[in-house]
């Protein structure tokens, strides 16, 4: 290298140096915030303390509670995801498989546990209904 | 060097250089895949390739980065810079793939240009933490492609030396680029301490090599020099000088190469005539001195290019006294032949 190159060079080197070292510590210590996901659920009320009914299956669990109000709950743990699009939870009032003159609780088919409180007389049980295609999933009597 | 333009002047030693160059990469790609298998079998195909991809480009311009620092501080490294370009080629490859790949994998599926897509996506130009680490890696690889392409004979014939290594001296903020691009990327996304340790501890052996090479060589520069009589400068003791290399001295503007070869010694202008390239680092090969850059080739005692060649360099007459060798920073007409000083005993 001739003389006036290699002081390009230096002077290339303690600049990049300086600015280098610079850019890899402030990236270093500056992050950018993380993307918080807001829970979409509200949160889960607290359980009643007295289980009037209790059923289970392979795929959801149900408790039937009460407090000292007499005010009930239910309590539904689903352990395996409802395979219907958009599913509808509803109360079974009538002993049928439709959403006509049963309670809509909740559009949900995600495994979790999940209560709701209740103000029906008469539940027979809980059904999930896709309105998309009209099929039922899951339907449990409480005995 | 070449009467025609030739991409690659082939020869048994670049062939071999190229073939470990391509073994070193796919040893490096079953590796770093198989690792990855390994312990991230989650790992999705496409961000596999990115991945190998991008570390491999990095490893690669480290490494690029070292060997002209290192054959200026130990001449035993010389021999890596002799073929550095065909390294360089090679990396601009995998960085090639990398950035066509992403650029594809992440800005080809819309509706608008991939590129358009690329510079317009993330418009943080404002912001240091979010800013779009993707144009920078873009311009460190558009920079990259300048250079690959002007590494063919016909640009080097025909840019003007100080372009040519403006446009080389690029590759130091391509480096800065990348660096930028990946701490302001990958890392941002994942803040993994491997990725940031291996990084720093590269970017301060490279900045470290640079820096401690160029105030060495700025030394040179200003060195005081031991004149004996009629003008003549020391240079060094004869065994100082090895068989087919040669000893460089600066003595105010003529920066000196003085070369032993065949019992014989000769001097001639350190700057090779085709883009400055330091001839003095340069060895003999077949009778010629070659330059370490692009090896074109000079005879030790006229300093011109053999025929049909044209170029010519300076030449300086050089005295050898009890073992020490001298020179006269005086230079004669380019092209001047000046009779060797012989080597007896």
């Amino acid at each position: 290298m001739i003389s006036s190159l290699r002081k390009r060079h230096r002077i290339h080197w303690v600049a990049l140096g300086i600015l280098l070292s610079v850019g890899f510590v402030a990236a270093l210590r500056v992050h950018p915030p993380k993307p918080v996901q807001e829970s979409i659920l509200s949160e889960l009320p607290e359980a009643y303390p007295t289980i009037l009914k209790e059923v289970e299956n392979e795929n959801l669990k149900i408790n039937l509670r009460e407090d000292k109000q007499n005010r009930h709950q239910l309590e539904l743990l689903l352990k395996k995801p409802v395979k219907l699009p958009a599913p509808l939870l509803y109360l079974n009032i009538t002993g049928e498989l439709n959403p006509q003159g049963n309670t809509l609780l909740a559009p949900l088919g995600a495994v979790g546990l999940y209560r709701f409180q209740i103000f029906d007389e008469n539940i027979q049980g809980i059904f999930f209904y896709s309105p998309l295609n009209g099929k039922t999933a899951y339907p449990t009597k409480l005995k | 060097m070449s009467v025609g333009y030739k991409p690659v002047l082939w020869n048994r030693q670049k062939r071999m250089y190229d073939f470990v160059i391509l073994g070193a990469i796919l040893v490096y790609c079953v590796i770093f895949i198989g690792l990855n298998v390994v312990y991230h079998p989650e790992i999705a195909p496409s961000t596999l390739i990115i991945r190998t991809t991008a570390t491999l480009a990095v490893l690669m311009l480290h490494i690029i980065l070292c060997i002209g620092p290192l054959a200026r501080i130990d001449r035993r490294f010389l021999p890596l810079l002799y073929n550095r370009r065909h390294l360089g080629v090679s990396m601009f490859l995998v960085a090639a793939f990398h950035g066509i790949f992403s650029l594809f994998w992440f800005h080809g599926s819309g509706n608008v240009n991939p590129l358009f897509s690329l510079f317009t996506s993330n418009l943080q130009y404002h912001s240091f933490v979010d800013f779009p680490f993707q144009t920078l890696g873009f311009v460190a690889l558009l920079i990259l492609f300048m250079m690959a392409a002007s590494s063919h004979d016909f640009w080097l014939k025909n840019l003007d030396p100080k372009v040519w290594k403006t446009l080389h001296m690029l590759v130091y903020w391509a480096y800065a680029l990348v660096i930028m691009h990946v701490m302001l990327g990958a890392y941002q996304m994942e803040q993994s301490p491997v990725l940031s340790s291996m990084l720093g501890v590269g970017l301060m052996v490279i900045i470290t090599l640079h820096l401690v090479a160029g105030f060495k060589e700025g030394r040179k520069d200003h060195q005081r020099h031991q004149f004996i009589e009629n003008g003549f400068v020391k240079v060094a003791a004869l065994d100082e000088i090895p068989e087919n290399r040669a000893k460089i001295v600066h003595i105010g503007k003529e920066s000196i190469a003085v070369f032993k070869y065949d019992h014989k010694l000769s001097a001639i202008s350190n700057i090779c005539k085709h883009q400055n390239g330091p001839l003095g680092e340069g060895k003999i090969v077949d009778g010629c001195i070659t330059c370490p850059w692009h090896g074109y080739q000079y005879l030790p005692h006229n300093g011109s290019s053999p025929p049909p060649f044209t170029e010519k360099v300076a030449t300086y007459q050089v005295l050898l006294i009890d073992q020490v060798v001298y020179v006269d920073p005086k230079p004669f007409p380019e092209g001047t032949a000046v009779e060797p000083v012989m080597i007896y005993g």
